[in-house]
């Protein structure tokens, strides 16, 4: 059995496409899987191990071309056209498109045959969804998630869920692959995203640990960046480490490093804070505690950490989750303000000690939600979004104090399949 | 990005249509060559700022 898995976006997505490659090499352990990526995603490709042939679709390097005056327009066209008849003769049993969009669906589009099955997105030359006519599961989740899903603000699945149900791959195996390090006084942030729409500004972070110093200070920190990050970083804490109490960022560390290597960094850590990023997705494999921070294009019913027991701090704007695409339509980035520094205090003291009652009574502007536990738990599905709070928290949260969970009457896979039917 | 990158990539554009009319016509799923010019506009397309046609992400 040759397979295809296509996965043509960003780094964070292809590690939340992995539970799905997860399932394949499940269901076909002798197969072969070979996965179209991003030349940008690259980096990646060594955390996958269920994947035996990476082939590159030169995304960036190609758009550069185009950026250039004296770039011929035939060799693109010619290199995509490569990558194309590279593909086909492959002659894939199936192909596996993890990736929701025009181009994606143009290259299955061309591998889909008698012999290949395409499950997920493939476009006719109109651009128009063509159906998968051999699962009336798969067309139904389909059209649910092209139709609804994309633009519902409370969807009743996880992007994770959406792309299983489109697959008919289970997720039925979820759960941390990774053993915790031994126990560690270092608490590590991941603090700069790809969109500043996503990310608090650097003060702010720095007022949380400044705070952490003076509640905490038998803890280290740490905070986690690429190598390209790190100069900057560096000089960002001079200058407000000058501005502010510069001895409160004594012995602040910042560890620049690979996406293999920071794993062994978030293992090795007591807690881990971070933002929608890449790094947030490869510490849900480690049984490391979480606190994810949820702004701007951040959604946390779609996006959110499937680690179990992920505290995830939300904005509450109506604007909130603003759109993928685009740039805020305010002057300033108001859904930051949602979040205070003492509210991450809180969450994360709660992820160290699991105080509860002083997590809540601390707890005044922001929503939280304690993790996609349900992923882990679908024999329990039957629980409302409210009730699995209520259950992963202990059973002691009040009905009401959750606006946006309350209205969650049901996530289970009835409701599911009456809006999908 | 800047105004003189933009109108590259518009004139990009352009010139695709220009040398591949058929691209945008119905009955090319099985010509390799129409789509990977179909893939190359939106390649180019995603980077126009406030194209509504560029859809890289979700449809």
């Amino acid at each position: 059995m040759k397979i295809l898995v296509v996965s043509l976006l960003r780094i964070g997505d292809l590690i939340l496409h992995q539970e799905i490659i997860r399932s394949i090499r499940r269901e076909h352990p002798t197969g072969r899987i070979s996965c179209l990526i991003n030349d940008t995603v690259v980096a990646a490709c060594d955390l996958i191990p269920e994947v035996d042939e990476w082939i590159i679709f030169d995304r960036k390097d190609l758009q550069k071309k185009m950026n250039q005056r004296q770039r011929w327009i035939f060799l693109p066209v010619l290199c995509i056209e490569n990558l194309i008849h590279e593909l086909k003769s492959r002659q894939f049993d199936q192909v596996v498109n993890l990736t929701h969009s025009v181009i994606s669906g143009h290259f299955c589009a061309l591998l889909k045959s008698v012999n290949t099955e395409v499950r997920g997105l493939c476009l006719d030359s109109d651009g128009k969804m063509i159906q998968d006519l051999s699962s009336v599961q798969r067309t139904q989740a389909m059209s649910y998630f092209n139709h609804q899903w994309s633009v519902e603000k409370m969807p009743l699945l996880h992007y994770t869920e959406i792309l299983s149900l489109v697959s008919g791959y289970s997720l039925d195996h979820l759960a941390p692959t990774l053993e915790r390090g031994k126990k560690s006084s270092v608490i590590s942030f991941q603090i700069l995203t790809s969109d500043e729409r996503k990310h608090f500004d650097l003060e702010k972070w720095f007022d949380l640990i400044f705070f952490l110093k003076q509640k905490m200070p038998s803890f280290e920190m740490q905070i986690l960046c690429s190598l390209e990050e790190a100069n900057q970083m560096e000089k960002n804490i001079d200058t407000i480490s000058q501005r502010k109490l510069g001895s409160a960022f004594q012995g602040l560390k910042v560890t620049a490093c690979s996406l293999f290597e920071s794993i062994e960094l978030i293992q090795q850590s007591a807690v881990f804070i971070s933002h929608d990023t890449s790094l947030l997705h490869l510490a849900a494999r480690t049984a490391t505690p979480i606190v994810q921070i949820s702004l701007g294009a951040s959604h946390i019913y779609k996006t959110s950490s499937i680690s179990a027991g992920t505290v995830v701090l939300t904005a509450r704007r109506s604007c909130f989750p603003c759109a993928h695409q685009g740039s805020c339509h305010l002057p300033k980035f108001e859904c930051h303000e949602d979040i205070r520094p003492e509210d991450l205090l809180s969450a994360i003291q709660f992820q160290l000690e699991k105080n509860q009652h002083e997590l809540l009574s601390s707890l005044s502007m922001v929503q939280i939600v304690d993790g996609l536990w349900w992923l882990q738990n679908k024999s329990q599905r039957n629980f409302s979004i409210k009730q699995a709070l209520y259950f992963s928290l202990g059973g002691q949260l009040q009905s009401g104090q959750f606006s946006k969970g309350v209205s969650f009457e049901s996530r289970n896979s009835e409701s599911f399949n009456a809006t999908i039917g | 990005m800047n105004q003189e990158i933009q109108n590259l990539l518009t004139l990009r554009l352009d010139e695709l249509k220009k040398r591949f009319p058929q691209y945008t016509s119905a009955d090319t799923n099985s010509n390799p060559k129409m789509i990977a010019v179909k893939i190359l506009a939106e390649l180019i397309k995603e980077q126009i700022p406030g194209d509504e046609t560029s859809n890289e992400k979700t449809l």
